[in-house]
């Protein structure tokens, strides 16, 4: 099932949250969604989903999301990481939701099983730690295996295995040939997962492209290199044109994508290379250059 | 829809039945209020609420003995007064339960969830409509018949209404308690939506009914003519007790009209709401 956002538009008064985006999130791969805090990401999904009002339409197979009968499923959606009634139990929330679509009893307990909630089936949702409450939204979401996916944020106060584990099973889900769309501030998850990426700012579309694209478009190639004198060899690398500077980790990081040329300087400069590879920005360099001047909250220092 | 995966999956995770376009809304409905504590505190208070008629009758019968029966004819008004007395706490009952049929969606964040999977706003507000009118009924009729069969148990029937208690007036008096204990949801229900608060969809309507209509019921003008029907949760008490007001003093009330005015009102509300719950940001 394709996903076409067309001409989205929201205003909070004065103010133009979402300003005429226009995507499409095509079957069986992951979108990414980025933007600054503030860039209209969730308003933008809710408009999608019905949930917001305003203008332009999103069409899911060709029809609006209302189009559809109830009981059809067509769309899960993981937007809040605590969207359940704490005195519910996580059972009864998924039966509630599955009630819509004739779920069945197996598949619910199918659903506990496939996000690692079985043990705790019978009890009270309001008592989850987060990791088990962003697993119980997932549930809720896939429940009537919809064709299509939204998340918000749903990795944000995981730990390491449960991000992991969210990541596998998001690439398992697209691989069945679903839509998942999703947004995150985790850039190098989004890096990991994504298999394109749409970039908003102040509202308007910034980029929107496959990962692989995106990067080598506005990924600038470098070249890191580790040697036994790095202050001599940044010196050699200004002295043939060459725009270089030292990183805190210890790395001379030049602006070429030859590493001949740094090997170059250092038989010249007679430094001994530790290390030398090439590297090309990765997506949150590319993200941060593309919403530089689009940030909402800007802190007065950058640092303590 | 265009399946772009032939899934054998999906199809056992759901199984297509038609139950038509309320059906899926209303089984949901089902399974929120039966799955949350306070539906059934609430039922459990309406319940206990039917002891109010024994105490009162009681008192009201203590009464009667004392003045040697001189209570005469004013004995069914007062038989009405006791066995309806739980019927208004239920009403109120039944309003705090309809109020968080929507309310916990807000408050909780389900609302998202749920209009995801079931993405017509009107259908949704038509079955927590008619599940809080369901709600209302079961609880405003059990708290009628409690109450009288508390009266009647305790061998207070005849000492407090006297024979003009004939089944008739019963079912009458039945009917309506159910159809206030709806009026009342629908009204909580839709002030809820609106302000999209569950403590302002309960905490409005009962300074409207215990305040602003109490003042404005206190201008002369207000108890004449037409104008004794102009308050619409004043006529929900009409259609149950006539003589609360005093009103039968002055010519009488309709029951029949005072509550049909009552659920005039609340189907506007209610209707009103609806259409804004059909269009806002969620």
């Amino acid at each position: 099932m394709n996903v076409e956002a067309v001409h989205l538009g929201k205003r909070f008064g004065s103010r133009v949250a979402v300003d005429d985006l226009s995507f499409t999130l095509e079957p069986g791969s992951i979108t990414g969604f980025l933007g600054p805090n503030g860039a209209g990401k969730t308003t933008t999904l809710r408009l999608m989903l019905g949930l917001a009002r305003g203008s332009g339409q999103t069409l899911f197979a060709g029809k609006s999301l209302s189009a559809y009968r109830p009981g059809t499923p067509v769309v899960g959606c993981h937007l809040q990481p605590r969207a359940f009634h704490p005195k519910r139990r996580a059972r009864a929330h998924l039966d509630m939701l599955g009630r819509i679509h004739s779920v069945s009893p197996q598949r619910i307990d199918e659903v506990l099983a496939e996000v690692g909630l079985t043990d705790v089936a019978n009890q009270r949702a309001g008592g989850f730690s987060l990791g088990m409450a962003q697993r119980l939204g997932l549930a809720a979401a896939i429940l009537a295996r919809p064709p299509v996916l939204f998340l918000d944020e749903p990795m944000n106060g995981l730990d390491a295995h449960a991000v992991y584990w969210f990541r596998t099973f998001l690439r398992s889900y697209a691989d069945q040939g679903h839509v998942v769309f999703v947004s995150s501030h985790l850039m190098s998850e989004m890096q990991l997962l994504a298999d394109r990426v749409i970039i908003i700012a102040r509202g308007r579309l910034v980029a929107d492209e496959k990962m692989e694209t995106l990067l080598q478009r506005y990924g600038k190639p470098e070249v890191l290199a580790r040697a036994d004198d790095n202050g001599r060899l940044v010196a050699e690398l200004h002295r043939m044109g060459i725009a270089a500077h030292l990183r805190d980790d210890g790395f001379v990081v030049a602006d070429v994508d030859d590493t001949g040329i740094v090997a170059t300087a250092a038989t010249t400069a007679a430094v001994k290379l530790l290390e030398l590879r090439q590297e090309r920005s990765s997506l949150e360099q590319v993200y941060l250059e593309l919403t530089a001047q689009s940030q909402e909250f800007v802190p007065s220092r950058s640092t303590p | 829809m265009t399946e772009t995966v032939s899934d054998s999956r999906r199809t056992s995770a759901t199984t297509p039945v038609p139950r038509g376009v309320l059906g899926p809304a209303l089984a949901m409905e089902w399974v929120r209020a039966r799955s949350i504590l306070s539906t059934w505190v609430i039922l459990g208070c309406c319940v206990a609420s039917a002891l109010l008629a024994y105490l009162v009758g009681r008192g009201q019968a203590d009464l009667r003995e004392a003045t040697n029966g001189s209570l005469g004819s004013a004995s069914l008004d007062t038989w009405i007064s006791v066995v309806t007395a739980p019927v208004s706490t239920t009403a109120i009952l039944v309003g705090i339960f309809a109020a968080m049929a929507i309310g916990h969606e807000f408050r909780y964040g389900t609302i998202d969830v749920v209009l995801t999977h079931l993405p017509r706003r009107r259908v949704l507000f038509a079955a927590k409509t008619i599940t809080v009118c369901g709600y209302g009924v079961v609880a405003g009729v059990v708290a009628l018949v409690l109450g009288a069969a508390v009266l009647a148990g305790a061998g207070l029937w005849n000492r407090v209404g006297g024979d003009a208690v004939t089944p008739g007036l019963f079912a009458g008096l039945m009917c309506r308690s159910a159809l206030v204990a709806c009026g009342f949801g629908l009204v909580f229900l839709a002030v809820t939506a609106l302000t999209r608060s569950m403590r302002w969809g309960i905490i409005l309507p009962i300074i409207w009914l215990n305040f602003v209509e109490v003042a404005i019921g206190a201008v002369p003008a207000m108890n004449k003519g037409v104008w004794r029907y102009a308050l619409p949760f004043r006529d929900a008490q009409s259609a149950l007790d006539p003589s609360r007001h005093g009103f039968d003093t002055a010519g009488g009330t309709n029951p029949w009209l005072s509550l049909g005015v009552f659920l005039a009102a609340a189907v506007i509300v209610g209707w009103v709401s609806a259409e804004r719950f059909s269009r806002m940001d969620v």
